[in-house]
């Protein structure tokens, strides 16, 4: 079987380059997400480039503070995982630019990085000794784990259908028509995966891990200044990257930077969708929904295949 | 030193004779076994009672993997159950979790020592190889009978209950030694029995998809009892149920990548648990409490302990790129050929409740806010922190290099099952199976390289930041300043508890408490016969040999 080869060096600036469009095209796409959020709730919203401004603000603020070595490193942990998580999935089908480091692992890397980031955030805000920061770590933990499960059981799916765990390969396995993408061919692992799509990515209903704009809570209460700027940075990015993978195991992949930028606006709408209709589920809600309703589906996915 | 000398110098001395997978065993138990001895120096003066059976339990246990029949595989069996259960006993609580260690273990080897009655028909000396060709109607119920023996063992669920007290109340050194080397014991008995006796069926039913079931549920049920422990070395102690699960869903899935599953968790569960083992017991020394919600804060007085849990929490988890990963990877091409699907379930949620614990593990003691009571404590001894330290280095080798370990054994399992389902080893360090690939080289340097620049943007923009006392932070109208009220650690995972919680009622303490019960009553019944009196007894010795003489008259017959 022969997989991608090994590393050449001007894969890193290609790897840049993948970078720095992903990172773009994301910092314009949450702030659409936002306003879009914005329009439904009868609200203006905020320019389009919003995210640019932010990034800068924070970024060039002169009062910092730090609490200790993990609190320096959490976002550092929380954006090498975002970054990593786009170096290890190939972004764009066919592209030999866009490949990545797509060579030094199959899926479960990509599955197992994710949580990278998560355990370097938590580290580093349990170290400022922040109540609400454990809360929020403590809340999103214990949600992400029944959140996760669908997915787990989708991809145990898909890669039986497929008989392989090769992102490469399963894209590929999709080519000739929509018709052939994991969406069709296999709908429950789909669904079942989408479970985990919704739940995953802070929006509501399940967004009270990070409860925004009422109450300071979660992971990033006491992260300011330049630290604040990289998790905004992960932020965009990492939604991206996570989208990016459902993207190539479920819908066919991207074939091009054009349909890359169609297929992921349109994958992340199906969360927004159902965000900006509903209210916030507790943290014991949002396990027992995944456990009832996205597990059967998942357990289903899984044997039929 | 006498000890550490001995373990060394029979494992170089045997060295040769072992195949891979004895091999595997034998270092964990002997080199594993003298690492730990190193932190047994921690102790000042004499301590007596407490090198002989730990010696006694490894002479057990080095006795075992070299078994070749039966009656040498008991011998060792028994011998390192006593070693160990002195062991145990020696902890200053533990008197209760020993005994219920005790009768577990001689409950289990009693079913050992029925199924090799079973199945050697009485047959002496009965060679282990020979389980293979053991009649098939007694078959089944030599797998079971050895089966449950060995799962008292590595504690599987429904006969777990002896192993958080034991292992908790154990003292510091002994604790890495019952979980990290002990329970291994019971992995190979149960590797022995597989590789001898394969799929047995009883009444129509595969009895190695029942252990797949059990080795799930101990995983899953382990885990999510470790979430709700405020002792953080009972929460070390149900989280070894949950992994040995793992080892042993991964040994009953019967395929080359299973069983190479099952020995990555063998070796990945004796280096992190052995180093989590020591540095919580390095903190309860300085602390002198084992509650986790009591602590807190203590990664500025206890920098090491802190990177040594960090390290084994990491890799215990299965995050790349640490070496938990290459089990996790391992985990996924070896279930891609089972035959059953609906136990990945359970294992798929025990993957993330496994990062609750250890989440909590790590941030409860050593993250949040520092008691004052804890401002003017020191580092661990540093002879505990010495094997933890080798333990690192080692865990990021095994991560960068697993190959050096796997590929001999690898092959020595290929010969079990039908060739092109192993992995291939490529000398650039890239591991290829049928289903994926993955390159721990590449991933460590990929991971390294952005981690450094984006560490080192940081740095650039930030190295002037203020450091800020301790209760410098942003809320809302007050100013906290009791570590106690501040620090969120008692009842981590509350919401879970609610939504999740009903599933760790002690139904299993409950059932054997309720047989405890019974057979007390019975003993009360049977007293009637022991009465204390002089001639009852005498009467009862004459009858036994009475009865005796007339079996061994019918025997000769």
């Amino acid at each position: 079987m022969s997989f991608a080869t090994g590393f050449h060096w001007v894969q890193i600036p290609y790897a840049l380059l993948t970078l720095f469009i992903v990172l773009n095209y994301g910092m314009f796409m949450t702030a659409i997400v936002r306003k879009i959020g914005a329009r439904v709730g009868g609200r203006y919203g905020i320019p389009v480039w919003q995210n640019y401004i932010d990034l800068v603000k924070n970024w060039s603020l002169r009062s910092k503070i730090h609490h200790g070595v993990m609190f320096y490193l959490g976002p550092v942990f929380r954006l090498s995982g975002g970054i990593g998580l786009i170096m290890f999935v190939p972004t764009i089908y066919g592209s030999v630019m866009h490949q990545n480091f797509a060579f030094a692992g199959d899926l479960v890397l990509a599955l197992y990085f994710v949580f990278f980031g998560t355990l370097g955030m938590a580290l580093g805000a349990g170290e400022s000794g922040h109540p609400y920061s454990a809360l929020g770590v403590s809340r999103g933990l214990a949600q992400v784990t029944a959140a996760e499960l669908p997915l787990a059981l989708a991809v145990y799916a898909l890669s039986l259908q497929y008989q392989t765990l090769s992102i490469t390969e399963i894209v590929a396995a999709q080519q000739g028509g929509f018709l052939n993408w994991t969406l069709f061919t296999n709908p429950i692992a789909t669904v079942a995966a989408l479970f985990a799509l919704v739940g995953t990515m802070m929006r509501s209903p399940f967004d009270v891990v990070v409860a925004p704009q009422e109450i300071p809570i979660g992971p990033p209460t006491e992260y300011h200044s330049a630290y604040l700027a990289l998790m905004q940075t992960n932020r965009v990015i990492f939604p991206i990257a996570k989208t990016v993978v459902y993207m190539n195991l479920f819908f066919g992949g991207a074939s091009s930077w054009g349909e890359f930028a169609i297929k992921v606006f349109a994958i992340y709408m199906i969360s927004v969708v159902i965000g900006v209709v509903h209210p916030r589920f507790r943290v014991e809600q949002s396990i027992r929904f995944f456990l009832t309703w996205g597990m059967p589906v998942g357990v289903l996915a899984i044997l039929v295949a | 030193m006498l000890a550490i000398t001995v373990l060394v110098a029979w494992f170089t001395f045997r060295y040769g004779a072992y195949d891979p997978l004895q091999l595997i065993f034998g270092a964990i138990i002997l080199l594993g076994g003298a690492l730990i001895f190193v932190a047994s120096f921690h102790v000042r003066g004499q301590r007596l009672g407490f090198y002989p059976p730990a010696m006694l339990m490894y002479a057990g246990l080095a006795m075992l993997i070299e078994a070749q029949s039966s009656f040498g595989f008991f011998a060792a069996w028994e011998i390192l159950t006593i070693g160990s259960y002195f062991l145990i006993l020696r902890g200053r609580e533990s008197e209760p979790h020993a005994l219920s260690y005790i009768l577990f273990s001689l409950g289990g080897a009693f079913a050992i020592l029925a199924g090799f009655a079973l199945a050697s028909g009485g047959v002496q000396p009965f060679a282990l190889t020979a389980l293979g060709s053991v009649a098939d109607s007694a078959a089944p119920y030599v797998f079971i009978l050895l089966a449950a023996g060995f799962m008292t063992k590595t504690a599987s669920i429904g006969l777990h209950i002896w192993l958080p007290g034991a292992h908790a109340e154990a003292e510091t050194d002994v604790s890495p030694m019952v979980s990290g080397i002990l329970l291994k014991a019971g992995l190979f008995g149960l590797w022995v029995l597989v590789m001898q006796m394969g799929r047995v069926e009883f009444h129509g039913l595969d009895l190695t998809h029942v252990l797949v079931w059990i080795g799930a549920q101990s995983a899953f049920l382990g885990g999510l009892m470790a979430i709700f422990q405020e002792d953080a070395k009972r929460l070390l102690a149900y989280s070894s149920i949950s992994q040995m699960g793992y080892a042993l869903f991964g040994l009953a899935l019967m395929n080359h990548l299973g069983w190479l599953l099952a020995l990555m968790f063998v070796i990945n569960h004796y280096v992190y648990k052995s180093m989590l083992f020591l540095a919580v017991g390095g903190v309860y020394h300085r602390t002198h409490t084992k509650l986790m919600y009591k602590m807190g804060g203590l990664i500025t007085v206890m920098p090491f302990t802190f990177v040594s849990v960090l390290i084994g929490i990491i890799a215990m988890s299965g995050v790349p790129p640490l070496s938990g990963f290459g089990g996790r990877w391992v985990f996924y091409n070896a279930i891609m050929s089972a035959e059953l699907r609906l136990p990945m379930v359970l294992i798929f949620i025990s993957g993330p409740i496994g990062f609750l614990y250890l989440f909590r593990l790590i941030h409860t003691t050593f993250l949040g806010q520092l008691k004052d009571e804890h401002r003017a404590l020191k580092e661990a001894n540093g002879w505990l922190l010495a094997p933890q330290m080798v333990m690192v280095a080692f865990l990021l080798g095994f991560a960068l290099l697993p190959g050096q370990v796997l590929r001999r054994v690898d092959a020595y399992i290929g010969g079990f099952f039908p060739e092109g389902q192993g992995l291939e080893w490529s000398s650039t360090g890239a591991i290829t199976s049928q289903f994926g690939y993955w390159n721990p080289v590449a991933i460590m340097a990929v991971i390294g390289v952005i981690f450094v620049s984006v560490f080192l943007i940081l740095i650039a923009k930030n190295h002037d930041a203020q450091k800020v006392k301790q209760f410098n932070i942003v809320f809302s109208a007050e100013r906290p300043f009791k570590p106690q009220t501040t620090h969120f650690a008692w009842n981590f995972f509350a919401p879970y508890r609610k939504a999740l919680g009903f599933l760790t009622m002690p139904l299993v303490t409950g059932f054997w408490g309720a047989l405890t019960d019974a057979l007390h009553a019975t003993a009360a019944f049977t007293r009637r016969f022991y009465s204390g009196d002089g001639q009852a007894y005498a009467l009862h010795v004459l009858a036994y040999v009475t009865i005796l003489y007339l079996l061994a008259q019918g025997a000769m017959s």
